[in-house]
């Protein structure tokens, strides 16, 4: 894990210590934002909106390296479970990243059909997980779409992926709304500190660069 | 008064015989691909009920396992027995409805495997004492950065929550939050993450200004390292234990 902060990404912030700082706190943020919903019994899991902040706000390596040790922590202090979703996390990562870069978080019409997209994504990279470890059947809601369409006689991934496909979207488009919603409340001063193209292509800067 | 089993075989004793990094890491890797490659319903019972449960409670960590078996495990166990055992009927594979006796004996395999898991996820890192635990994730050839990462997470997640908790106070003192219902709760969400988004940004600012001038990512590199201490006993204990469970599960797998 050397040189996790050298920032060859296009948007990366150009200051090492800056991400290096952030990684610890995004992690912890996942963690806690994750036990909080828990906590309050809401009906979403908000377990990635620390990686998709991260990612807009240092790049991609970093909500990587966000995603993946927050699971892993996770792992150990809360759920043992947790550890086999990480490719899930590298995954919402990459994801964002690449759709920051196309502007996808520029108005919130647009974050609903990236969220969308998100959501398949991580159905799909989460199902040979779900399918190989819980053989389909983790506990959650989505669970009944398994049993209906393995009772239908669909083999245990083709029901997993199927039931991602309909449930993790709106799980992920909320977090993708939620993560906008609190980068736009954050005063304008502090994300210039974290100056990078992804801010302004998707409108969270504002100033001379808006354009870039 | 009088002391308990859990206390008496507290994590304090256990700490005599506690492994050296390398031999946890090793037996964990062992242990959780040989739980992994596992298909043996008996086998697993007894894996968790003769030896995991034991060590377990010898650890320390009883309560965090059971914690996890109820909480976690009870509803996903429950999920997979009504579906495998009486909605498919069946394991997979097989025709649907065709052997509700094999597909219920498939959801108590996948729920077995899964406490097993869990219960050596648990065993291998949980057991780790908080004065050695930066030295074990050094051990396992975590240095610079990630350290940093890993050190700094594990410190600021209680700050992150204090953080919280000190929002969620403040409204409650001001009157802004009429009763503690699940709606109201649920409502002061959006004042919380705010707050504590403003905080994670202010303070890896600060931090990063701090590390630059003291020059923290330059002494990383010059940083000696420890030798990775252990008992002798313990770490073969450990890793006969978990390589004999890899081995036994192979030779079980490949003899068909």
């Amino acid at each position: 894990m050397e040189n996790l902060t050298r920032s060859n990404e296009t948007h990366s912030p150009t200051n090492p210590q800056l991400v290096l700082a952030l990684l610890p706190l995004g992690i912890a943020l996942n963690l806690s934002l994750g036990t909080l919903v828990h906590t309050i019994k809401a009906p979403i899991y908000v377990d990635a909106v620390g990686t998709i902040l991260v990612t807009l706000l240092a790049g991609m390596r970093a909500g990587i390296i966000v995603g993946v040790v927050s699971f892993i922590v996770g792992g150990i202090f809360v759920n043992p479970v947790l550890p086999w979703f990480s490719g899930t996390q590298a995954a919402i990562a990459i994801y964002t990243y690449f759709a920051a870069k196309k502007g996808a978080f520029r108005t919130y019409k647009l974050v609903i059909v990236t969220g969308v997209g998100l959501g398949i994504v991580a159905g799909v990279v989460s199902a040979p997980v779900i399918t190989a470890l819980f053989a389909g059947i983790t506990g959650s809601g989505a669970s009944l779409i398994v049993a209906f369409l393995l009772a239908s006689g669909k083999s245990v991934l083709q029901s997993v992926v199927l039931s991602g496909l309909a449930a993790e979207p709106l799980d992920k488009t909320i977090q993708c709304l939620l993560a906008v919603w609190l980068l736009r409340g954050i005063p304008q001063t502090l994300l210039d500190r974290f100056h990078n193209e992804a801010l302004f292509r998707n409108g969270f800067l504002r100033g001379a660069n808006e354009t870039v | 008064m009088k002391p308990s089993f859990e206390m008496v075989f507290s994590g304090v004793q256990m700490r005599r015989y506690e492994p050296s990094p390398r031999a946890r890491g090793a037996a964990a890797a062992a242990a959780i691909v040989g739980t992994l490659i596992s298909n043996d319903l008996h086998l697993l019972l007894l894996a968790w009920l003769g030896i995991l449960l034991p060590l377990t409670i010898a650890g320390g960590i009883a309560r965090q396992h059971m914690k996890f078996v109820t909480v976690f495990l009870g509803p996903v166990t429950a999920a997979l027995l009504l579906v495998w055992g009486w909605m498919v009927a069946a394991p997979p594979g097989m025709p649907v409805g065709s052997s509700p006796e094999e597909g219920l004996s498939f959801g108590c395999m996948v729920a077995l495997r899964l406490t097993v898991l869990g219960g050596v996820i648990q065993l291998c890192f949980l057991t780790i004492s908080p004065e050695q635990l930066i030295a074990t994730v050094r051990c396992w050839g975590l240095r610079g950065e990630g350290l940093v990462i890993v050190a700094g997470t594990l410190a600021l997640g209680p700050e992150l929550r204090l953080r919280s908790d000190q929002v969620l106070t403040a409204r409650y003192a001001r009157g802004l939050v009429p009763n503690r219902s699940f709606s109201n709760r649920l409502r002061q969400l959006p004042f919380l993450l705010r707050p504590l988004l403003a905080w994670v940004l202010r303070s890896a600012i600060q931090r990063s200004e701090i590390w630059h001038q003291r020059g923290l990512l330059a002494r990383l590199q010059t940083l000696p390292v420890e030798p990775c201490a252990g008992s002798s006993t313990g770490s073969a204990f450990f890793v006969f234990l978990a390589f004999s469970w890899l081995v036994y599960n192979i030779a079980t797998r490949v003899s068909g």
